[in-house]
């Protein structure tokens, strides 16, 4: 049911931020624990600075023509669409897949390990569900409420740490190794995802301008870094007795007697999650060609949810469908490789 | 107007979803608060102290050789509903330090559920008595650990801190809090000394 009025694009890139930070919420990812704090730093500048570049075909398609890609691909090749239409859709259920799996995940490690996963997930899914049908203008509006909670939410677990600061100066150093790069920068450019989100749906919005794109990913790597530096400077050895830095640093934020601000943490997280999958549904039935479909976001819902309990039954399933490096690749062909050809064989396939 | 409600709605509805599938009712739970370990007949014991509304204190004490241990022991014979969450003050004794203290810590750095803020101290052998008798002294001694905490800056009197010190590469020693109650209570320092 999404509406033909275009909304400010502005508000997906308000979007696009909230999905991307779901991705250290949910991460179990530890940072190498030789590797100082200095040298995460620039890897996450690596990889934020590739997950800007990863925008950039899109960009210039909605710059160029205010079409988003999907639709700009329906033009050039109305032949080949569905091929096209039929990786893009594998690759939002590989991602839905992805995060409904992080998600549960910390949910049975972190909140309650006798709930039902299957219940989690299918609840979680219904939401989603429903959220995915009534379009992206609507979840749009959501993410302002979210928005502003995640603000406060992270307001509180900062400052609520700046007490337990201990500055440690060999932090500082640059030191670390080549495999610890390679690891800290694919983990960060797991937010790369959002650049596929953005080719697709960014066709429903108007106003837009490419210094958007380099603030809403601007302002999550500060919003990483600030994760990490409270990491190094907080937790210390700590980090590494348990997975979800972030759920510890949620754990270690007090005012006074005030303590344990782990619940916002999970908040953001569920909601967080929620935008993800309610998003990527939307991009499905956009990669089929229509705004908004019930049938088709139930069809792709199912889908993912069979794949979830594959998943959980076959852990081999689960370690494919939540391997980054396979997102990565797949995110860098789905962002840059497809869009990119597309606009150099435009004149091409217009002939 | 009404689509926004029932969108908001289930927005907070995924919220409460997660936020409460784990909740307890207080009457069934049993909490703890403090715990003590001491040593009885030349065996350690691990005391849990349980919220509850009466005038004395509500304990059960465990032997066992580790925290862990005991955790499992108290949960399967004495204490079904046994909730750590809300664990505010670790008490060792003494003399138990060098055998069970380092791997207390590292073993509650790893449940999620321990917070990382609560106090953990080590204590005279008086003290571990006199808590099965005074319910109130658990929160004398966390309003002592406080006012030490304020005064010296370089002393670990959280369980984040003290596993820092245990585990992290730079610290050979370090400081944390004695409860000394030989005739009222009393905070003193501790250095301990940790081969890496």
């Amino acid at each position: 049911m999404q509406t033909k009025i275009k909304f400010p694009s502005k508000r997906l890139l308000l979007l696009i931020f909230l999905a991307g930070i779901s991705v250290i919420l949910l991460e179990c990812f530890n940072l190498p624990k030789n590797a100082s704090f200095l040298f995460n730093l620039f890897s996450l500048v690596c990889a934020f600075s590739l997950t800007a570049l990863f925008f950039i075909p899109s960009a210039i398609i909605k710059s160029r023509t205010d079409l988003d890609f999907m639709s700009y691909a329906h033009i050039k090749t109305p032949n080949a669409i569905i091929f096209v239409s039929a990786f893009y859709c594998l690759y939002f259920v590989y991602t839905a897949e992805y995060f409904l799996i992080k998600y549960c995940d910390m949910f049975y490690k972190k909140l309650n390990s006798e709930a039902d996963i299957f219940a989690v997930a299918l609840v979680l899914l219904a939401v989603c569900v429903y959220a995915g049908y009534k379009g992206t203008n609507a979840i749009g509006r959501c993410s302002i409420f979210i928005f502003s909670f995640s603000f406060v939410a992270f307001l509180l677990i900062f400052s609520g740490n700046i007490s337990n600061l201990e500055i440690n100066t060999t932090e500082f150093l640059f030191r670390g190794q080549k495999s610890d790069f390679i690891n800290n920068t694919s983990f960060f450019l797991t937010t790369s995802f959002t650049a596929v989100i953005f080719a697709v749906l960014s066709g429903f919005t108007k106003n837009f301008r490419p210094r958007q794109i380099a603030f809403s990913v601007g302002i999550t790597a500060v919003l990483f870094a600030l994760i990490m530096f409270f990491t190094s400077f907080v937790l210390g050895e700590y980090a590494f007795a348990q997975d979800y830095s972030c759920f510890l640093l949620s754990k270690t934020a007090h005012f006074g007697n005030v303590e344990g601000f782990d619940s916002l943490y999970l908040s953001i997280s569920a909601l967080t999650v929620f935008l993800v999958i309610s998003l990527i549904l939307n991009c499905i039935c956009k990669s089929t060609g229509k705004s908004s479909s019930f049938p088709i976001v139930l069809a792709f819902a199912v889908i993912i949810f069979v794949l979830f309990i594959c998943a959980y039954n076959f852990n081999e399933v689960k370690v494919l469908l939540t391997n980054h490096y396979i997102l990565n690749i797949l995110t860098f062909i789905s962002a840059v490789v497809i869009p990119t050809f597309y606009l150099f064989s435009g004149r091409k396939l217009n002939e | 107007m009404n689509k926004k409600f029932i969108l908001i709605l289930l927005c907070i509805s995924s919220i409460l979803i997660t936020g409460c599938s784990s909740s307890k009712q207080i009457d069934k739970a049993s909490i703890a608060e403090t715990i003590t370990v001491g040593e009885k007949d030349g065996k350690t014991c691990y005391t849990f102290f349980l919220l509850s509304s009466s005038d004395s204190p509500v304990f059960t004490s465990v032997f066992a050789e580790s925290f862990e241990e005991a955790c499992e022991k108290a949960k399967s014979e004495y204490i079904p509903n046994l909730s750590l969450s809300k664990l505010e003050l670790f008490i060792t004794e003494e003399r138990l330090a060098d055998k069970t203290f380092k791997t207390d810590i590292k073993y509650m750095s790893e449940k999620p559920y321990f917070s990382p803020l609560m106090y953990v101290t080590l204590c005279d052998a008086n003290l571990t008595e006199k808590l099965v008798n005074d319910k109130m002294l658990p929160k004398q001694v966390e309003e002592h650990l406080v006012l030490i905490k304020n005064k010296s800056k370089g002393l670990s009197v959280n369980s984040l801190s003290i596993f820092n010190n245990f585990f992290s590469d730079i610290n050979q020693e370090f400081s944390v809090s004695y409860i000394n109650s030989n005739n009222e209570l009393k905070v003193e320092t501790k250095v301990i000394k940790d081969e890496k």
